[in-house]
């Protein structure tokens, strides 16, 4: 044996480029493997056998699989790109300088001081954290635990990786380049169909790139080389290698991730959602474990992995490698070991000679076969010793360093699961199978059981022909090929082994769930396989119990004297395997994250030294032109609108045309307010509930001429506010002669506002009287300002004479130069929103969002008289006459002012007796400011039974500390609106 | 007095002097800013009045979607069953507003000045329809989106208004706010190694 290997590594074999070594580290030791291998392979040619620790006894653990179905070989990687905090090391792709750590083990999983947990396994059965630790409190060991979980490590190294996005549309999605997924895929091509081939292996060929199998006579390997290149010949053909199908949705929606990889590690990853009419299932299937006592020692692995380390990476998993199994498969894994020149001392079969077709093969090959046999136990700690084979007879050691096990296979049916597939057992072959596919599904081969290639084969045609004249198109009639390979055969399971102890029979190898466990849920009554799976953790780690789940509810079928069928599967979800969050992220992150909303005017207002906040919209809080400081700036803007003239840009406000004849009874329904009742050129406030009676946004409506209203909602809800008018009128009020036409962006809104205001919007040459006496408040015009087309509202937020100066959003930039500059004498000021919320706070004007919450009601509001106004209906209207509307207790909206101290927004109102926190609250502070124009802080508050309490004195818990207020109206400025009128 | 036009990124509103946004060798975005156009909202349903209104604006409203009609200088495409939009030159949106208007004066069908509620781009080259994919499904039919047909469909977040003029042209309608976002996130995707 040592003359046929390198190290672990076999003179010959495999399909690695043996011509360019690459190095790379493994917890620090230099280690080189060949292009081609994973870091799995490499690192078993190295000898490295202990990878990691199980999570709860900290058991030390091999590489029992090589690729995503191993449940222990979780590592930190990094390559060139970036950095993995956890993944199967049989899932990444060697690459020049990689640099991988154990996540489990300290200080390493060769000598980890947890293992002392060992000690304690007979008392840290399944859910043993349900039932201790409850005393003296669960918090007083929860740190110990988290410390204890998780299996990764964080690095804050920013990744390299490019990530894309694909979104594409196929007729026929092959998931699987396997010799089911290449026939199919091969017999659709050139049918003009747009094909989409995935696999997640770098390399088509699926298990006959390490497979002993040859097609008419040639090895399966130059069949592979043929059938890709007859498909890259169709230009209609995508081949996605190192493509993982993560997940199938409804409508065969998939997303894939796609690899793309270099010499120095994953340059790149696509992220695709695709969409297929038709689907072939060709994901072939994984090796079961078996059970028996100290079944996890490294050293034992599963058998197709054994196969494919040999075949595909040229790699001796042992110097000495039994084999045991209950299928025919376990022959194929002990002959390409001893043809690789592995010692193989027995092959343990659980079944009778008579079941043994490749018996025969066998004991030519020089592998002594024993049947009816059954592996007692092993031994070794850190690496497998030796194994004690009892058989009906008879007891032997057998030394060896190397254990491979085959109990059947599972079938990879995952991605079905997603669509909702409940896997069905099939006795005769021991796997759960899809026996009704989705719509348009077509699975084959090892996905659907198929233990023979000729079967694969035929099932793999038999599904291009469906899906062919299902889409009626031409297809090449694929010829017969004579298949040379030795079959998987049959299998006779045996799920718990008729001798060793159960308590060292692992089933999950990554969570320490033992046969034992599964004994104590079912004792228990955990026997529901999805109770099971929680109490037990059984198949709740990384691997998602690829290896352990189909052991584990058999195993609870025998304890439970059901057929496997009853005890059923847990429910798939997806994703199949783990997705990088970066990876759906894509680019959405820094400013791209959303998408970020910009003023029409928005350079002008950098240039004046707007500070931008994302109010929905990048918006100026308050502008460095103003003052040093944002409250210096916020109160010389309030000033310039008291005393003088403010500017401010409302572009964001929504703006929807509604027109229609039927349009002023349509608006009608939406608002409190009767809008039908408007008449062109005025304008009125109102607010919109939602059916339950709660205040979902407020706004004007203007009305520009006859069936033809402007509404504005606020700007955080314009779009949502015309998906809402767009829904009932589509789905409630159908025949309603309306449209319903958005427009916010289309037109940019500067507010001039203060006592100068008029002479302001003078300056702009308007085509139309704005005379006092004829464009009155709460009015409208549309005309020309200064040249261009222009709306003009005379409405108020700020409690002063106000006109909105709407034109299309290219003159934005332009109107608001125009205005600051054509301003003199009048001292024009750029105002924020800062200021322009704190001056609606001196008027009592309600902020949507800050003075309403999700239960808040136009009673509640002052909007009572209104509402008892309108006799017809409108959205909400009922609710208002219900009981929760109309109780006394309800929190209503009122002024308050502080007597001492300063009032912030969120400040709790102390019951009616309460001096002190904690207390009874009833209400809260809504807004809050220090008011210039009064010289006091003043604020509003929802407060219970608020209308009845005005000129109360309530304390109010804020930021910390108690201070005294007095209950007042909401409006604290102009309170006969003299100013606005003026 | 006039107020002084600017387009969102500050190019040209002369359609001689077209601005690129962004060049590489496999794609170029340039902002339209010549482009006009009109939104009309019917209030009822029904083909009757399609063909009155066509008339007013000077081409045929398609009465399907996806497709979308030229006549001269217009070209209309079909936003749902009761909107389309109608591009023109800018200069002529205020004249075809009213012309709408005057007929329908009941309001059935009204004209809303569109202009700048979208800025149109123009995204050129063999990687265009690539950058795009980034950012959503651009057609879920078989064949794709096909050279001559049009669309309103979500694309990296946003809505846009896609129209297909060859195979390697597109012209696209972004809602002016969010347009800037949006040559950001095609910018980014465009320079990724491909």
């Amino acid at each position: 044996m040592t003359s046929a290997k390198h190290g672990y590594r076999l003179a010959a074999g495999g399909v690695i480029d043996r011509q360019r070594a690459v190095s790379f580290s493994y917890n620090g030791d230099h280690l080189r493997g060949y292009a081609g291998d994973t870091l799995a392979s490499a690192l078993i040619a190295n000898g490295v056998g202990v990878i990691g620790r199980s999570f709860k006894y900290h058991r030390p653990r091999g590489f029992y699989g090589t690729g995503m179905e191993d449940p222990n070989s979780m590592l930190a990687v990094r390559d060139a790109y970036g950095f993995e905090p956890a993944i199967r090391a049989g899932q990444v792709r060697l690459s020049e300088g990689l640099e991988a750590c154990s996540v489990t083990g300290w200080p390493s999983p060769e000598f980890d001081v947890a293992a002392i947990a060992q000690l304690a396994s007979n008392v840290l059965g399944a859910g043993f954290y349900y039932k201790t630790m409850m005393w003296p409190n669960w918090r007083l060991f929860e740190p110990f635990i988290r410390r204890s979980t998780g299996f990764g490590r964080l690095d804050s190294a920013i990744s390299r990786r490019e990530m894309h996005h694909r979104h594409e549309v196929a007729d026929v999605l092959v998931i699987g380049g396997g010799p089911a997924g290449l026939t199919a895929a091969r017999q659709l091509a050139h049918s003009g169909l747009k094909i989409v081939l995935v696999d997640d292996q770098p390399r088509l060929g699926g298990a006959l790139l390490w497979e002993a199998v040859s097609f008419d006579g040639v090895p399966a390997s130059e069949w592979v080389d043929r059938t890709v290149d007859a498909l890259k010949a169709d230009a209609n053909v995508t081949i996605l290698t190192s493509t993982m199908a993560t997940a199938a949705y409804e409508d065969n929606a998939f997303t894939l991730v796609e690899q793309r990889a270099d010499e120095h590690g994953v340059r790149a990853e696509h992220h695709w959602k695709l969409r297929a009419a038709n689907v072939v299932l060709a994901t072939g299937m994984v090796d079961r474990p078996l059970l028996f006592a100290d079944n996890d020692r490294p050293g034992i692995m599963l058998g197709s992995s054994v196969r494919r380390l040999i075949g595909e990476f040229g790699v001796a998993p042992a110097d000495r490698l039994t084999v045991y199994t209950n299928n025919d498969s376990g022959y194929l894994t002990a002959i390409a070991a001893r043809k690789a020149g592995i010692d193989v001392p027995v092959l343990v079969d659980t079944r009778p000679q008579g079941q043994a077709i490749h018996a025969a093969a066998a004991e030519q090959s020089g592998v002594r076969c024993v049947f009816d046999s059954q592996i007692e136990g092993t031994s070794g700690y850190k690496h497998l010793k030796a194994v004690t084979v009892r058989g009906s007879s008879t007891v032997e050691s057998i030394r060896c360093s190397g254990l491979a096990v085959s109990g059947g296979w599972t079938p990879l049916i995952q991605l079905a699961g997603h669509r909702g597939v409940k896997p069905v057992y099939q006795e005769r072959e021991s796997m759960f199978v899809v026996r009704a596919a989705p719509p348009g599904w077509h699975v084959i081969g090892g996905a659907a059981g198929s233990l023979h290639l000729t079967t694969t084969l035929a099932q793999a045609r038999a599904a291009a022909s469906a899906i062919g004249s299902d889409r009626g198109v031409p297809m090449e009639q694929g010829a017969d090929v004579s298949v040379d390979c030795m079959s998987y055969g049959s299998i006779s399971p045996q799920w718990i082994p008729d001798c060793g102890a159960r308590s060292r029979m692992w089933v999950d190898f990554q969570n320490d769930v033992k046969v034992s466990d599964l004994d104590l849920a079912a004792r228990e009554n955990y026997v529901s396989v999805e109770h099971l799976k929680r109490y037990t953790t059984l198949g709740m780690g990384t691997d998602q119990g690829r290896t352990s789940n189909i052991n584990g509810l058999a195993v609870m079928a025998g304890l439970t004297d059901r057929t496997i069928n009853a005890v059923g599967t847990t429910t798939f979800r997806p994703p199949y395997s783990a997705v990088r969050m970066g990876t759906i992220a894509n680019r959405r992150d820094g400013d791209l994250h959303q998408p970020r909303r910009y003023l029409p005017a928005h350079a002008i207002h950098e240039k004046l030294g707007g500070v931008l906040e994302d109010f929905g919209w990048e918006r100026p809080d308050w502008y460095r032109s103003n003052g040093a400081d944002r409250e210096s700036a916020v109160e010389a803007e309030m000033v310039a609108v008291r005393n003088h003239v403010g500017v401010f840009d409302g572009s964001s406000l929504g703006k929807i045309e509604v027109t229609g004849p039927d349009a002023g009874l349509f608006l009608s329904r939406f608002y409190v307010s009767n809008m039908a009742t408007l008449k062109p050129g005025g304008v009125r406030y109102s607010v919109m509930l939602k059916e339950d009676g709660v205040i979902f946004d407020d706004g004007v409506v203007a009305c520009l001429g006859p069936n033809h209203f402007l509404a504005g909602p606020t700007s955080g809800n314009a779009e949502a506010v015309a998906g809402w008018f767009e829904q009932w009128r589509q789905t409630e009020w159908p025949t309603m002669r309306v449209a319903v036409a958005p427009v916010t962006a289309n037109w940019a809104s500067i507010a001039i506002a203060g006592p100068c205001a008029r002479d302001l919007l003078a300056r702009l040459e308007p085509d139309f009287d704005i005379s006092p006496e004829v464009f009155r408040h709460m009015q409208v015009r549309e005309g020309h300002v200064a040249g261009v087309p222009a709306r003009v509202a005379r409405v108020s937020f700020t409690g002063e004479l106000q006109y909105e100066v709407s034109v299309p959003s290219r003159y934005a930039a332009s109107l608001l130069n125009t205005l600051l500059e054509r301003g003199s004498g009048l001292t024009p000021r750029a105002v924020g929103m800062e200021a322009w919320l704190r001056l609606r706070l001196e008027k009592g004007y309600i902020h949507l969002g800050s003075d309403t919450n999700g239960r808040t009601t136009p009673l509640d509001i002052g909007m009572g008289g209104i509402v008892a106004k309108r006799k017809d209906d409108f959205l909400g209207k009922r609710s208002l006459s219900l009981a929760f509307a109309t109780s006394e207790e309800r929190e209503q909206l009122v002024g308050v002012e502080a007597i001492g101290g300063t009032l912030q927004a969120g400040g709790r109102i102390l019951a009616s007796g309460h001096e002190r926190t904690p207390c009874p609250s009833e209400g809260y502070i809504t807004s809050a400011c220090f008011s210039p124009s009064l010289g006091k802080s003043i604020g509003l508050a929802l407060v219970v039974r608020g209308n009845e309490r005005k000129g109360e004195t309530v304390s109010v818990f804020s930021d910390g500390s108690i201070i005294r207020c007095r209950l007042t109206s909401p409006t604290f400025y102009d309170a006969e609106n003299k100013r606005l009128n003026t | 007095m006039r107020l002084e036009a600017q387009t969102v990124f500050g190019t040209s509103l002369d359609p001689a002097v077209p601005g690129a946004i962004f060049t590489s060798p496999s794609a170029t975005l340039r902002e339209r800013s010549d482009i006009g156009c009109i939104l009309l909202s019917a209030a009822i349903d029904g083909n009757g009045i399609l063909d009155a209104a066509g008339e007013a604006v000077g081409v045929e409203l398609p009465a399907t979607a996806g497709a979308y009609k030229t006549q001269e200088a217009r070209f209309a495409l079909m936003l749902s069953p009761r909107s389309w939009i109608v591009q023109c030159n800018i200069d002529e949106e205020t004249a075809l507003v009213g012309r709408v208007n005057a007929t329908f004066a009941d309001r059935t069908i009204n004209a809303s000045r569109f202009s700048d509620y979208l800025c149109w781009f123009e995204l050129c080259g063999p990687d265009g329809t690539l950058l795009l994919k980034e950012g959503g499904f651009l057609s879920l039919e078989r064949d794709g989106f096909r050279v001559g047909h049009a669309k309103r469909t979500l694309i990296a977040k946003v809505t846009a208004v896609l129209i297909r003029l060859d195979d390697q042209a597109w012209l696209i309608g972004i809602e002016r706010s969010r347009a800037r976002y949006f040559a950001d996130w095609l910018i980014s995707c465009a320079c990724l190694d491909r």
